[in-house]
């Protein structure tokens, strides 16, 4: 059976720390041990002990290069920072609330706006409605001043546990998922607009 | 002994998170005791002191796999103290690295010394832990040699801007060398392998002789041959040998050492005057 091959930057850690002097017999040593990486390690080992031998350069600017390590450094966490809020955002844009928030709209706001109560816009935003009547996603559409196609994604996609849920089983539990009528029925939207909501519904059915 | 510091340091101790990487035979990375009990130490004061800690020289030095754990520890909204943290760190590297990273002209020993400094800040703020991250918190110095003869590697194996015409010493014969001329007032090649096998006027011998040379490689095969070991030619495939790591035959090495060890002889003869 052959032998997983072993990383040569992880032969080369050993390779340091082990030995203090890169001499032919230490390469021999080595070399047996991992055949594998023979050349490699007599590239490294030549270069090692050239390189040991070389006149140092008198004419190095340590604040110099100093100053280039702290830039790099701020760089890369500038890098970081900015990746974080931008996955952040598009985590953001993704959410129905979120999209709320890019447009300077509260959920209560598009709750009115919708003829909807807040309960349905939470329960839209982590996607746990099903059966959706079109009326109702043009008019989130038109208070978010976007299109149609835009909103569905929104509220249609695959349903979502409330930030931060935790669970005692080993397995992620499945969100209840729970049709628009009944939605609607256990809402505190008035009597009218229950009415109005239901009767989309039920036309949207027959149309189908 | 030393019963009551226990309960100080045990609360000390999580400061420091475990390192997750494990080594060849599947041992988990681990810190040296004396690195985690300073940086836990400096990690449970202000971040203050920590400026003032690594900048102490001596006995009291800070050791750099304690510097590297408190800059991946600090707040990274501190960008004053963390730049201080890596300017020292950056120092550190340096006067490491330089002393691998010489042969060069200048500007390219800056290139090479740039480029290390550059790998160790990436492993330095890496998002995911990995072994060479994890291994600057376990042996610094080490990795940063490793690191800077990688590089000077790639440095010396990059296609040079003018190719050396080395043809002429394909033919297996002697060249006439610039000391066969000279008077033999000058030290003679027994003097001169003597020479090379004591570290200081082994260290003047080359510098000369780097100067002078016609090509580098001459300067390299004494140094591999006369200072490590390495046999010129080896019949066995599977045995480093100077043929086989310079790709050129066994001939045309001994003329390059020829040459170098020449080259030394007058060196060491301006020298010595």
């Amino acid at each position: 059976m052959m032998q997983p091959k072993t990383d040569l930057e992880e032969v080369l850690n050993a390779v340091m720390v082990e030995e203090p002097e890169p001499n032919y017999d230490v390469l021999l040593r080595w070399s047996e041990r991992y055949p594998e990486h023979r050349e490699a390690l007599a590239r490294f080992f030549a270069t090692w002990a050239i390189q040991r031998e070389m006149p140092t350069s008198p004419s190095i600017d340590e604040s110099q290069l100093a100053s280039l390590a702290v830039s790099k450094a701020l760089n890369i966490l500038n890098q970081q920072e900015s990746r974080t809020s931008a996955a952040n955002r598009k985590a953001q844009e993704n959410r129905l609330l979120g999209v709320c928030r890019a447009a300077g709209i509260s959920a209560q706001q598009l709750a009115d706006r919708v003829g909807l109560d807040q309960s349905i816009i939470a329960k839209l935003d982590l996607r746990r409605i099903s059966e959706i009547p079109q009326i109702c996603v043009k008019r989130i559409a038109d208070a978010l001043h976007t299109s149609v196609d835009s909103v569905r994604p929104l509220i249609t996609g695959p349903p979502l546990l409330p930030a931060g849920a935790r669970y005692k089983s080993r397995t992620r539990p499945r969100p209840e998922m729970e049709d628009f009528a009944a939605s609607i029925r256990s809402s505190s939207l008035s009597r009218d607009l229950q009415k109005f909501w239901l009767d989309a519904v039920a036309q949207e059915r027959e149309r189908s | 002994m030393g019963e009551s510091e226990s309960p100080e340091r045990s609360e000390q101790a999580p400061l420091v998170s475990p390192l997750v990487s494990v080594d060849m035979s599947g041992k988990p990375y681990k810190r040296r005791a004396d690195v985690e009990a300073i940086a836990s130490q400096l990690l449970a004061r202000p971040v203050e002191e920590w400026l003032r800690a690594v900048r102490k020289t001596g006995e009291g030095r800070l050791p750099s796999e304690a510097l590297v754990i408190l800059i991946r520890s600090i707040n990274r909204t501190d960008k004053n103290t963390l730049g201080g943290l890596v300017d020292e760190l950056s120092r550190r590297i340096t006067g490491i690295a330089r002393k691998l990273a010489g042969g060069f002209d200048p500007a390219l020993t800056k290139e090479i010394l740039i480029e290390v400094q550059d790998q160790i800040i990436e492993r330095l703020f890496a998002t995911l832990a990995t072994r060479q991250s994890e291994f600057l918190e376990i042996a610094f110095s080490q990795a940063v040699q490793k690191l800077t003869i990688n590089v000077v590697e790639k440095y010396r194996n990059r296609p040079m801007l003018v190719v050396l015409d080395d043809s002429d010493q394909e033919q297996g014969e002697d060249k006439k060398y610039i000391a066969d001329s000279i008077p033999e007032t000058r030290p003679g090649p027994e003097e001169i392998l003597l020479g090379l096998e004591h570290q200081k006027k082994r260290s003047i011998l080359i510098a000369k002789a780097v100067e002078s040379v016609k090509d580098r490689r001459y300067v390299d095969a004494v140094i591999l041959h006369y200072v490590r070991g390495w046999p010129i030619t080896d019949h066995d495939p599977t045995k480093p040998s100077l043929e086989r790591y310079f790709g050129k035959s066994g001939r045309q090495i001994q003329n390059w050492i020829k040459s170098a060890l020449a080259t030394m002889r007058v060196a060491i003869g301006d020298y010595d005057k």
